[in-house]
């Protein structure tokens, strides 16, 4: 046992060497035995559907052994390639359907196609043409772009914090000691600018005119600060180490929507040396990154947790017109979920028991289902930005 | 095993389980989110489990795995917390722990990494169980491990303060 093996093991002991004023464990048994009970029912329910969709339209899912591409093709030879009118509590964003045991992640989308995605990926984002399959977030893991037609593109070796535009064309990635942006078009990630990149970090958001850089930790960030690749080489700005801001998303209009301490959420000019444009505290908003906007740029989803107050986070709406003068959600949602835009006014989410529709004009979660999608193991992809 | 041995089972394992959802996500309300999870997905497979050894294995593996899987990244390192004061520890315990910088560095290697530390250096698991845990080979725990041991290396090299309690 080396000394920092040694000065592990007693560090992670001392960590919980106190435990937190736990709930009673009671009521984790009942929370746990209702939830499974939540889940079945939310099982049988996609059975069910997945019955009527073969009865209906003869439609099957297969699997074949070696295929990377699974199609899920109506089976009659004259295929009428639309397989199921979308029901009214269908999803309308692809979904990521996560592996069991050690099994593949697959995608089901609308189009009725399931794909096996190339590796385990860590992230999939949509793109104007069809996906990104990214290793795990600053890490240089194998990465693809896989495009609707289903050719798969494998990205640089050792490229790491690929972020999208709001348009889902152009990128910003690291790789081989460089920063880049460029756009994916006709089957190519073509590069339009590198700069040499700092020692650590990369990319955590893009505009598609300027790039949000930095390197997050659970302090914050270690450093922060912007490239606009139209203006050259990227150059270290003086005093951004250490800071407090976590950028959350950039806007459709260029902007980065961003949390500071006092969870303040600003909105940020990254054309103006990041100038604060508009700034409202006291907001419940968490600083938790890749919380989306919505496509028109209203809305922003984020995770929230009422002010002055202990105890769950939740998942929030903010009106980006509103809230500068009064910052409250328009919704507050009785969990915090995965969530992703299906349109300018809903998102889907999955708190771990099932898919739900979040309305703007409701607090209350609709349950969604997928024909034969188990929705426990549905994750709506996220669109870009 | 019935609903009540679910219950007894809970009661008995929840909080040695709860300690390791803390150091797998560094946070005491997301272990036990984690936690809880963990939980629900252990009731779901409950009747095919069997005995009891096969059911906390169960549970861990899929508290490890919940914890490193992408879908719920927010729970691991990736994410910046930077006002948590909003969220109060518990007992006080944060303010001690915040003074560990070997704990910091933990917290800030990737979620794969540092459950390859937990499950060999607090769990005292094996290289093969760690691996089966994971999903992963016994090359692969090696590789993450000796990867992480020395980041700490090099990190604490050049940032423990003077004074520091490790």
């Amino acid at each position: 046992m080396t000394p920092t093996e040694d000065d592990l093991r007693r560090s992670l002991n001392r960590q919980v060497a106190v435990p937190p004023t736990a709930p009673g464990t009671q009521g984790r048994a009942d929370r746990a035995i209702g939830a499974a009970r939540t889940v079945r029912r939310r099982r049988a329910l996609a059975v069910g559907a997945a019955v009527l969709v073969l009865a209906a339209g003869g439609v099957f899912a297969a699997t074949r052994a070696g295929s990377r591409h699974v199609p899920l093709p109506p089976a009659d030879p004259a295929p009428t390639v639309s397989p199921t009118p979308p029901s009214t509590d269908s999803p309308r964003l692809d979904l990521v359907l996560l592996p069991r045991g050690d099994g593949d992640i697959s995608l089901w989308s609308a189009e009725k196609r399931g794909i096996v995605l190339p590796k385990t990926p860590a992230h999939v984002v949509k793109v104007t043409d069809g996906w990104l399959t990214l290793g795990d977030y600053g890490l240089p893991e194998p990465s693809f772009w896989v495009r609707s037609t289903l050719e798969r593109v494998p990205l640089p070796a050792d490229i790491s914090y690929v972020v999208v535009a709001p348009d889902g064309r152009r990128v910003a990635w690291r790789a081989a000691g460089l920063l880049s942006t460029g756009t994916l078009s006709g089957g190519k990630l073509v590069v339009e600018h590198s700069t040499p990149a700092p020692a650590e970090g990369g990319p955590l958001a893009y505009t598609g005119d300027a790039v949000y850089l930095g390197r997050p930790n659970n302090g914050g960030m270690e450093w922060h600060d912007i490239w606009v690749p139209a203006r050259g080489a990227y150059t270290s700005t003086p005093g951004q180490v250490g800071d407090q801001t976590t950028v959350l998303a950039p806007t459709p209009d260029g902007k980065f929507l961003a949390v500071r301490p006092g969870r303040c959420l600003v909105l940020l000019d990254p054309l103006d040396g990041l100038r604060t444009v508009k700034s409202v505290c006291g907001t419940g908003v968490n600083p938790v990154r890749d919380r989306p906007v919505s496509p028109d740029g209203r809305y922003l989803a984020t995770e929230y947790l009422a002010p002055n107050t202990a105890g769950a986070s939740h998942t929030a709406v903010f009106d980006l017109t509103t809230v500068w003068d009064t910052p409250e959600p328009v919704v507050v949602y009785p969990r915090s979920y995965e969530v992703a835009w299906e349109g300018d006014g809903t998102l889907l989410g999955n708190d771990g028991t099932g898919l739900v529709r979040l309305r703007l004009d409701s607090a209350k979660p609709g349950v969604v289902s997928a024909p034969g999608v188990d929705p426990t193991i549905a994750r709506p992809v996220r669109r870009p930005g | 095993m019935n609903e009540q041995d679910f219950r007894d089972f809970v009661a008995a394992r929840s909080p040695a389980l709860l300690r390791t959802a803390y150091l797998l996500v560094g946070d005491w309300h997301r272990a036990e989110d984690l936690l809880q999870t963990a939980l629900t997905k252990t009731y779901l497979a409950w009747r095919r489990l069997g005995e009891i050894g096969a059911v906390e294995a169960y549970t861990r593996k899929v508290l490890v795995n919940t914890a490193t899987s992408w879908w719920r990244r927010r729970w691991t390192g990736e994410r910046p917390t930077a006002d948590l004061p909003d969220t109060p520890g518990p007992d006080g315990l944060d303010a001690l722990v915040v003074r560990d910088e070997l704990w910091q560095q933990v917290r800030r290697l990737p979620a794969r990494q540092r459950a390859v530390l937990v499950l060999r250096y607090y769990e005292d698991q094996s290289e093969a169980e760690t691996a089966r845990l994971l999903g992963v080979s016994v090359g692969t725990v090696k590789s993450q491990a000796s990867r992480a041991l020395g980041t700490l290396r090099v990190q604490l090299g050049t940032r423990i303060p003077e004074g520091m309690d490790r």
